[in-house]
């Protein structure tokens, strides 16, 4: 019976999410003439957040809750609501109920984690869309160089706007005491594929792994099936985007790169020697193949490898090109600003938290200071939503 | 709660810290237009003639022309966008910190006779000369927000764009920017061309009506000069002859502003009938000349004034 209201709980939450998504346009692209309707904010999150809930009871790790306003709640808490993270019932329940303080500290970490994802969102994604907008409208027009750099700044575009807005919602959480999942790990440090998606968008990834991949690995255990498990899960989460065929080859890729990285690991037993190799062949992979996940067409993709392959650089032609679409200054300004992003990562990953504490101390508020009043300076005031509110 | 008072304040610092940085980098600039607004709003100067008005001011009067021609000293206070409102807040904000000029030339564009609007327009190029009080009196009558704009940081940085940021690096740096060399004290060659012939262009009829902002701006400015005891000469500026006749009772109009001009006892030189408006190789588009035509018109209007003056 347990099994029987579990399937009526997915048929029907994949039906709600198909049918806005197809309804509003965001499945195939286009319109239905039938009906045109807006596409819920935050839909697929709540349901992802609920379905893992329901599959956690099924499964029996979580008593059921009978209280629907703290259903409610749990699927509904309004910084989560846009775009995650997808939250389990088992961490962020027990945080409703518990008891919470003022406290100054938790004020001041979350608003600098809030300030820092304001940053990333405002200063460096926004500024980077200029750029990244028209090279991708008419890729005809620009040289495989100039196409090369403007898909890696789109993959830091993705990345500062999505993590920034995780950044403001943990933050914001933080403020009334509560503590969200880790959605981001830095992800573009990543030394390879594998270690990519431990890294990249984890409440999701996790999500998938947990409640579709374990669900139908469990079935079988022969390496074929292994492998079309692994292979069935980037499939679905490409589709989740939307059922484009520039999404089914980026989810294709991933999977086929993330299985031939495993078996060759296990294979080979491969060593982590030479991590900086291995750092830039999952850079450039990730901002090859999010060409497709970028492209409103696969004919643009084609394009842009066409011409990346092609390897015809010119950097003063690349420079120029990028001038002409703004100024030098605003160029060299996204540059600087990806640089720095990049070292607060490597800060992040290599800083040993218990040397230098007192300098710290001090250091990060005039940090996240500094950071605030830079936002006023050189934030986009008029731009644009997040992308990822879109899925 | 003390420390986030603390906080609080470290941040209202920085952002203090921040915006001044970008504007002391704005008026440090040596040449263009940011040394342009410095040389009006900031420095102490010493010119006989000030010419005043829109971009048609600032594009169509070659101060270089003029001092030879006329054995004086002016300078083009023309700003690109500005309303009348803004160029009497411009004369008067020049006056109260320089010696008082001893003419002052007021280009009177049609197209903005019948302005009603309270904005200004680029109004972030001026946050950086709101020190000139004069000028902070003035422009907070015509957009009350420069109130906040002086005072709140926040408020007025968000403003501050690629534009400004970019030239107050420039001028930090002591580096040009792409077009500053083409100023020669104030003057600029207007930038925008139009590619296809004039003649080919769309020109919608146009009604204009004189508002009671623009008469009560006149007034000002007439009183203004006559109290500092400044000649007020008003100029119609050429215009392209098709963009001209687009002007629906124009002639009825230039006999409204000869009537205020009469009735206040000034010149009125009125070039919108003048040979050069039918050469389109003397303008970049309909409204302003060329580089050619601004010198051609300037010579032929400096021999007229300096007759006037005598």
């Amino acid at each position: 019976m347990k099994k029987f209201w579990l399937w009526i709980a997915i048929v029907k939450s994949v039906l709600i999410l198909l049918a806005f998504k197809y309804f509003s346009g965001h499945l195939f692209n286009t319109r239905s003439a039938f009906l045109q309707i807006a596409f819920p904010i935050g839909l697929s999150y709540y349901i992802f957040q609920l379905l893992g809930y329901v599959i956690e009871v099924k499964r029996g790790k979580v008593q059921p809750e009978m209280n629907f306003a703290k259903l409610a709640l749990f699927g509904s808490f309004f910084p989560t609501i846009i775009s995650g993270p997808v939250e389990r019932f088992t961490a962020l329940m027990p945080q409703f109920f518990g008891k919470h303080k003022f406290s100054f500290e938790l004020l001041a970490s979350g608003a600098g984690i809030a300030t820092w994802g304001f940053f990333k969102k405002m200063v460096i994604a926004d500024r980077l869309t200029e750029f990244v907008n028209p090279v991708f409208e008419n890729p005809h027009n620009y040289s495989g160089l100039t196409l090369l750099v403007t898909a890696f700044f789109f993959v830091i575009q993705l990345y500062a706007d999505f993590s920034g807005y995780t950044d403001i919602v943990t933050g914001i959480a933080r403020f009334f005491g509560i503590e969200l999942s880790l959605n981001w790990r830095r992800p573009l440090l990543a030394t390879s594929l594998v270690d990519f998606w431990k890294r990249y968008h984890i409440s999701l990834t996790s999500w998938f792994h947990d409640y579709v991949y374990l669900s139908i690995v469990s079935n079988s255990r022969s390496v074929f099936f292994w492998i079309i498990n692994i292979f069935w899960v980037f499939i679905l989460s490409a589709l989740w985007h939307g059922f484009a065929l520039t999404f089914l080859l980026w989810g294709f890729m991933h999977g086929l790169i993330y299985i031939l990285e495993l078996i060759i690991k296990k294979q080979f037993r491969i060593k982590k020697k030479f991590p900086v190799i291995g750092w830039i062949f999952v850079l450039l992979f990730h901002t090859l193949t999010l060409i497709a996940f970028r492209s409103k067409t696969i004919e643009i993709a084609l394009v842009f490898w066409k011409k990346i392959v092609s390897f015809d650089f010119h950097i003063r032609t690349t420079v120029n090109e990028f001038i002409s679409l703004n100024s030098f200054f605003s160029f060299a300004l996204a540059v600087s600003l990806i640089v720095f992003l990049f070292i607060k990562e490597l800060n992040e990953e290599f800083w040993k938290t218990n040397k230098l504490k007192t300098v710290r101390k001090v250091a990060e508020p005039a940090f996240y200071i500094i950071v605030f009043v830079l936002i006023f300076v050189l934030g986009k005031f008029n731009a644009s939503e997040f992308i990822y509110s879109h899925f | 709660m003390r420390k986030i008072a603390l906080y609080i304040l470290a941040v209202i610092c920085v952002a203090y810290i921040a915006r001044e940085f970008i504007y002391y980098g704005l008026r440090k600039n040596k040449s263009g237009e940011f040394e342009k607004l410095t040389t009006i709003f900031i420095r102490q100067n010493n010119y006989d003639g000030l010419i005043i008005g829109s971009s048609r001011a600032e594009s169509h009067f070659v101060p270089r022309v003029m001092d030879s021609l006329m054995h004086t000293s002016c300078y083009n206070a023309g700003l690109a966008g500005a309303s009348p409102q803004l160029s009497l807040a411009a004369l008067r904000a020049y006056i109260s910190h320089s010696k008082t000029p001893s003419f002052v030339v007021f280009n009177i564009d049609l197209n903005l006779l019948d302005i009603e609007t309270d904005t200004v327009r680029s109004f972030p190029k001026y946050f950086p000369f709101l020190g000139n009080d004069a000028f902070y009196q003035d422009v907070k009558r015509i957009d009350p927000r420069f109130r906040y704009f002086k005072w709140l940081p926040f408020y007025s940085l968000p403003y501050m764009n690629d534009y400004y940021l970019s030239n107050a690096m420039h001028g930090w740096m002591g580096i040009e920017t792409e077009h500053d060399h083409l100023y020669e004290k104030g003057f600029i060659p207007e930038l925008v061309h139009v590619d296809s012939d004039l003649d080919q262009l769309n020109y919608q009829p146009q009604s204009i009506v004189i508002s009671d902002k623009f008469k009560k701006c006149f007034t000002s400015l007439v009183k203004e000069c006559s109290v500092n005891d400044v000649k007020l000469i008003l100029v119609i500026t050429p215009l392209y002859v098709k963009e001209s006749a687009s002007i629906a009772d124009k002639a009825e109009l230039i006999s409204d502003i000869r009537a205020m001009a009469t009735f206040n006892n000034l010149p009125l030189f009125d070039y919108t009938t003048d040979d050069i408006c039918n050469h389109k190789e003397y303008f970049s588009n309909p409204r302003h000349l060329n580089k050619k035509g601004a010198i051609l018109f300037t010579t032929e209007f400096a021999g007229q004034l300096s007759q006037y003056l005598r």
